[in-house]
C-alpha cells in the first residue's frame, strides 16, 4: 500500500487557511445531495413534441367525452398509445453518455433515482388519463368513469411498467416501437397466432391466449371491468409486467456505467 | 490521520480487455493526486471507479471506509467527466443551479448551442458550486478552457483542497497539473506508478518538464516496475512504496 505523505511545506500552507476536520465537515456541513426530482425536472425525460402530443390527445379526449360520455373508450385509446412512447424514456443510453453523472455521484441512492425516473416517466400520461377520466365523471354526473375501471387501470399499469422496463437498456422510445411492431407482426404475419388471439378476443381462448391478448393488445382492456373469469389471465400479465419492471430497477441499481461517446 | 480514500490492488477490465491492474494508493483529507497517462490507459475508468459508476474487476476502494457506491450517498462527492457528458437540451442556467440551488450563470441558451469551453466551464462551476466536498474527481478539467478559466480552475482546485477535500484529477495538460498535486499516478501499459512530488523534483515543486520527463520514460518503458526517481529524499515515516 502506498500512502502519500503530507509535505511539511504544504501542511504549513494549509494550516494558514485554518485547520479543518474533514469528518466534522462531512457530518455537519455536508453538501446537499442532488435531488432526483429536481434533476429530472431540469434534464427532461420526455421530448417536448411527445408532451405536446399528449396534451393535444388529452384535450381532444376531454372534448370527446364532453360531447358524448359513452365515447370514453375512444378517448383513452390514443392516450394509452402515446403513453407507450412517453414511458419509454430510456436510462442506460443517457447514463453511459454521462448525462446522469452529476446525479449518480450526487448523494442519492440508485434505487431512489430509478424510482423517481420511472415515476416522472409515467406522470404525463397518467395525468392526461386522470383528466379524461375526471371529465367523463363530471359529464356523466358520476355514472361513467371508464378510465378508472379495473381493466383500464390494468392496461395503464401494464403499459407504464413494461414499456419503461423494455427501454431501460435501449434508446428513448424503443419500448413503444417494440410494442407497436410486435402488435403489427402478431396480427399480420402468424396466422395461427392471429386465430388464437381472435378466439381469445371473443372470450373463447385459453388462459395463455387470453394473457397474450392482454399483453399484446392492452387496448382491449380499456373501458372494461376485469371479470372473474379473466382474473387469472390479467393477473398473469400484470405479475409478469411488474416482474419485468422490478428486474429493470434491480438491474439499474447494480449496473456499471462506463462512459461511451455519443454517436 | 486516517486516509480518506484507500485504493488497494485495483484492477479494471472491459470484457476480456485488461485496462489496468495492481493500482494502489491512499489519499488523506486535503491531498491531491494527479493521474497522467496516454489515451486509453484507463484514466477515465479509474476516476469512474472512484465514484462508484463502475465496479472493479479486482481489488477494493474505500472512501471513509465505505465502498464508493455506498459512500457517494452519505459523503458529498463531486465528479465531472467533461463537457461531452452534459445533456444537450438543457438550459445553461438551469443546469448551473442543480448542485447548489444558486445559479452559476444567467445564460438561457441550451447547452448544445454553447461553445465547448463554455460548456466545460459551466460543468466545472456547477460542481464547484457544491460547498463542502469530501472527494472531488475531475476528468481532464482543463480541456477547452481559455487561460483565464484555466487559472480560475487551478485556484478553485487549490481552494477545495485547502478546505479539506480529497482531490483526484486527470489531465494531459501537464503544465496545468504540475505543482498542484501531492503525488502523481502514471498509468501506462496496464500498470500504474505512483510518485510523490518530492520524488519527481528534489525541491518538491513539480514542473511540467519534470512530469513530461517521467511520463516519457514510463511510456517508453513497457515493463516499468521500477522507476528511477529524481529525489534522494528519505521516505516519510510509516510510508512504503511499491
Amino acid at each position: 500500500m502506498t500512502s502519500i505523505p503530507t509535505d511539511h511545506r504544504i501542511a504549513m500552507r494549509r494550516t494558514s487557511h485554518g485547520s479543518h476536520d474533514p469528518r466534522l465537515c462531512s457530518s455537519v456541513e455536508a453538501g446537499a445531495p442532488i435531488r432526483p426530482l429536481r434533476f429530472f425536472r431540469v434534464v427532461s425525460l420526455h421530448s417536448p413534441y411527445l408532451l405536446l402530443g399528449l396534451a393535444v390527445v388529452g384535450i381532444l379526449g376531454i372534448v370527446t367525452v364532453s360531447l358524448d360520455h359513452a365515447e370514453g373508450m375512444y378517448a383513452l385509446t390514443p392516450v394509452l398509445l402515446l403513453q407507450m412512447f412517453a414511458v419509454s424514456s430510456g436510462f442506460q443510453v443517457p447514463a453511459r453518455r454521462g448525462h446522469f453523472d452529476l446525479l449518480l455521484s450526487g448523494g442519492c441512492t440508485r434505487f431512489r433515482i430509478v424510482v423517481t425516473h420511472w415515476a416522472l416517466s409515467v406522470l404525463p400520461g397518467v395525468a392526461v388519463w386522470i383528466a379524461v377520466g375526471v371529465a367523463e365523471l363530471v359529464v356523466s354526473e358520476g355514472v361513467h368513469a371508464r378510465a378508472f375501471l379495473s381493466g383500464s387501470a390494468a392496461a395503464l399499469l401494464l403499459v407504464s411498467a413494461v414499456a419503461w422496463a423494455l427501454t431501460v437498456p435501449l434508446p428513448r422510445l424503443s419500448g413503444g416501437v417494440v410494442w407497436v411492431v410486435t402488435m403489427v407482426v402478431a396480427v399480420t404475419m402468424a396466422s395461427d397466432w392471429r386465430d388464437a388471439l381472435l378466439a381469445a378476443a371473443r372470450g373463447d381462448g385459453t388462459l395463455v391466449s387470453r394473457a397474450c391478448l392482454f399483453l399484446l393488445f392492452p387496448f382491449s382492456l380499456i373501458g372494461t371491468r376485469v371479470e372473474p373469469v379473466d382474473l387469472p389471465s390479467v393477473g398473469l400479465v400484470l405479475v409478469s409486467g411488474l416482474a419485468l419492471w422490478a428486474a429493470a430497477i434491480w438491474w439499474i441499481v447494480r449496473a456499471d456505467i462506463p462512459l461511451e461517446a455519443s454517436q | 490521520m486516517d486516509p480518506a480514500l484507500v485504493v488497494r490492488e485495483l484492477a479494471a477490465r472491459y470484457g476480456r480487455h485488461d485496462v489496468f491492474h495492481d493500482v494502489s494508493f491512499e489519499l488523506r483529507s486535503g491531498q491531491a493526486l494527479g493521474v497522467v497517462g496516454p489515451n486509453g490507459a484507463g484514466k477515465t475508468t479509474l476516476l469512474r471507479l472512484l465514484v462508484g459508476l463502475v465496479s472493479p474487476a479486482r481489488g477494493e476502494i474505500r472512501l471513509d471506509g465505505a465502498p464508493p457506491r455506498e459512500a457517494v450517498t452519505c459523503e458529498p462527492v463531486g465528479y465531472f467527466g467533461g463537457e461531452s457528458t452534459l445533456p444537450a437540451r438543457v438550459q445553461a442556467a438551469r443546469w448551473g443551479s442543480l448542485a447548489s440551488g444558486d445559479p452559476v450563470t444567467t445564460e438561457c441558451r441550451h447547452l448544445r448551442t454553447l461553445s465547448r469551453g463554455t460548456r466545460q466551464l459551466l460543468g466545472l462551476r456547477t460542481i464547484f458550486g457544491r460547498r463542502h466536498l469530501r472527494l472531488l474527481v475531475l476528468d481532464e478539467p482543463w480541456e477547452g478552457l481559455d487561460p483565464d478559466a484555466a487559472r480560475w480552475l487551478s485556484t478553485a482546485i487549490e481552494a477545495k483542497r485547502d478546505r479539506g477535500a480529497t482531490i483526484v484529477v486527470s489531465s494531459h495538460r501537464l503544465y496545468d497539473l504540475a505543482g498542484l498535486c501531492d503525488a502523481y499516478l502514471f498509468l501506462a501499459h496496464h500498470r500504474a506508478t505512483l510518485l510523490y512530488a518530492h520524488e519527481i523534483s528534489p525541491t518538491g515543486i513539480v514542473t511540467a518538464a519534470d512530469l513530461t520527463e517521467v511520463f516519457d520514460r514510463l511510456h517508453q518503458q513497457k515493463n516499468h516496475l521500477t522507476v528511477v526517481v529524481a529525489s534522494s529524499a528519505p521516505p516519510f515515516p510509516g510510508c512504503e512504496r511499491r
